[in-house]
């Protein structure tokens, strides 16, 4: 058995397969499963600000396209970041990090274009001793509508921007993800 | 860094109602897409950004329609150090990760490689439309074997292509060489796995279509009927 054990940007997992900061990954009891069933690290689905959390569609979240034989080969999704408190996900992400050490716990992030909400965020977030932050620069919904998610994530100057305040409030490890809703990814 | 986030994207308009999928009382929106479908745009997103002369050598996290070992292996292969599912997951539940785990992990044991090794193997190998080399010559090869006589080759080429397949009255398909460029679109709609292939003529050999034989190397920058190369020359 080849060795698969991965270290991405310090963050070290047994295997280089995390699951992607999605519906997936919104609470304690998905993410302990995923863990069980051998994945080797999660992106716990976004967290914004304080506050009352965002509150989702209560009809069809997810559109799909499929093959001739009816196999998923498309999915697409108009679900917000975490609907759920704050508080609830942070003493959740705590709780699990504690019970699996071994693994890449990383949380995707979106909070309002301002240093001061970033800089709050992140002192809450080095609390859980999570391994490190993804910036959501790309959902399509709820966010790009107030300033934040894809609205940032098609300004480089922004990305820059909100990434040097990620740099100069916290140590932990960030990575940028990046929108593909542009004309030159680079 | 890591991508590619998802795309915009309506999946369909139901014909009914005439709303957008998926509706809300009668009304929908552009939502995120996601899964195999959008693999080839994430992989040629990380591609673009493991050697773009700023971006390269920057970690980069693969994620977009990653499902099995093997299109993991490809994003590791295009510079990714690891790879991020979703749609996977939800499709077939998390223990899909147990497959994507001991196939990649074969691989690199059947090709006597690391994890280390593997990632950015192939992002040399991405390179500019003007740097590919106009000597390779190929042409399609059909396997009557194999054939089982539909004749979407012929109508495809036929019809859209270079008109570079015979039908016989007993329909056995061939390919007429001196039509043939080569375009590999009878492979893409044969319905049957290599019975259409691609086979690469010899250097020094006639291409029947040109005439001209198979050289080395040589690239659209030096061609002669680009206009750039002629001024370069000058």
């Amino acid at each position: 058995m080849a060795d698969l054990t991965s270290n991405f940007i310090g963050i070290k997992s047994p295997n280089p397969f995390w699951l992607a900061s999605a519906p997936p990954t919104d609470k304690e009891y998905n993410v302990v499963r995923a863990f069980q069933a051998g994945w080797g690290g999660v992106v716990w689905k976004t967290l914004g600000s304080e506050g009352p959390p965002v509150v989702n569609v209560n009809g069809p979240r997810y559109g799909a396209i499929w093959g001739a034989d009816r196999r998923l080969l498309g999915l697409n999704n108009i679900e917000l970041i975490t609907d759920r408190p704050l508080e609830v996900n942070l003493r959740e992400i705590k709780t699990v990090k504690r019970a699996w050490k071994d693994r890449a716990l990383v949380i995707s992030l979106m909070v309002p274009c301002d240093e001061e909400s970033w800089k709050d965020i992140l002192a809450r977030i080095e609390d859980t001793e999570a391994d490190g932050v993804e910036l959501n620069f790309g959902c399509p919904h709820g966010m790009a509508e107030r300033g934040m998610g894809s609205a940032v994530g098609q300004v480089p100057e922004y990305i820059e921007m909100v990434t040097a305040w990620v740099k100069k409030h916290s140590r932990m490890p960030c990575i940028v993800k990046l929108t593909p809703n542009i004309t030159d990814i680079r | 860094m890591s991508l590619i986030n998802t795309i915009n994207s309506i999946t369909g308009v139901n014909l009914d109602s005439f709303s957008p999928e998926p509706m809300i009382d009668g009304k929908g929106t552009h939502g995120g897409y996601c899964g195999p479908a959008v693999k080839p745009i994430a992989l040629n997103m990380v591609a673009e950004i493991a050697r773009g002369a700023e971006t390269r050598g920057l970690p980069i996290s693969g994620i977009g329609g990653v499902t099995t070992w093997r299109d993991a292996a490809e994003f590791f292969a295009l510079g990714a150090g690891n790879v991020q599912v979703c749609t996977a997951a939800m499709t077939y539940g998390f223990k899909v990760v147990q497959e994507m785990i001991s196939g990649l992990s074969q691989y690199l044991d059947e090709k006597d490689m690391t994890l280390s090794d593997l990632v950015g193997r192939a992002t040399p190998n991405v390179t500019d439309w003007q740097f590919l080399n106009l000597n390779y010559v190929t042409k399609a090869h059909i396997d009557e074997a194999a054939c089982i006589k539909c004749g979407r080759c012929y109508a495809a080429c036929e019809d859209t292509s270079h008109q570079a397949i015979a039908m016989s009255a007993d329909r056995v398909f061939s390919v007429k060489d001196d039509e043939c460029v080569a375009c590999n679109l009878c492979v893409n709609v044969c319905p049957v796995e290599d019975c259409i292939t691609m086979v690469p003529m010899a250097k020094g050999a006639v291409d029947p279509r040109t005439g001209l034989k198979v050289g080395d190397y040589a690239n659209w920058t030096t061609h002669p009927n680009n206009p750039m190369s002629a001024k370069a020359a000058e």
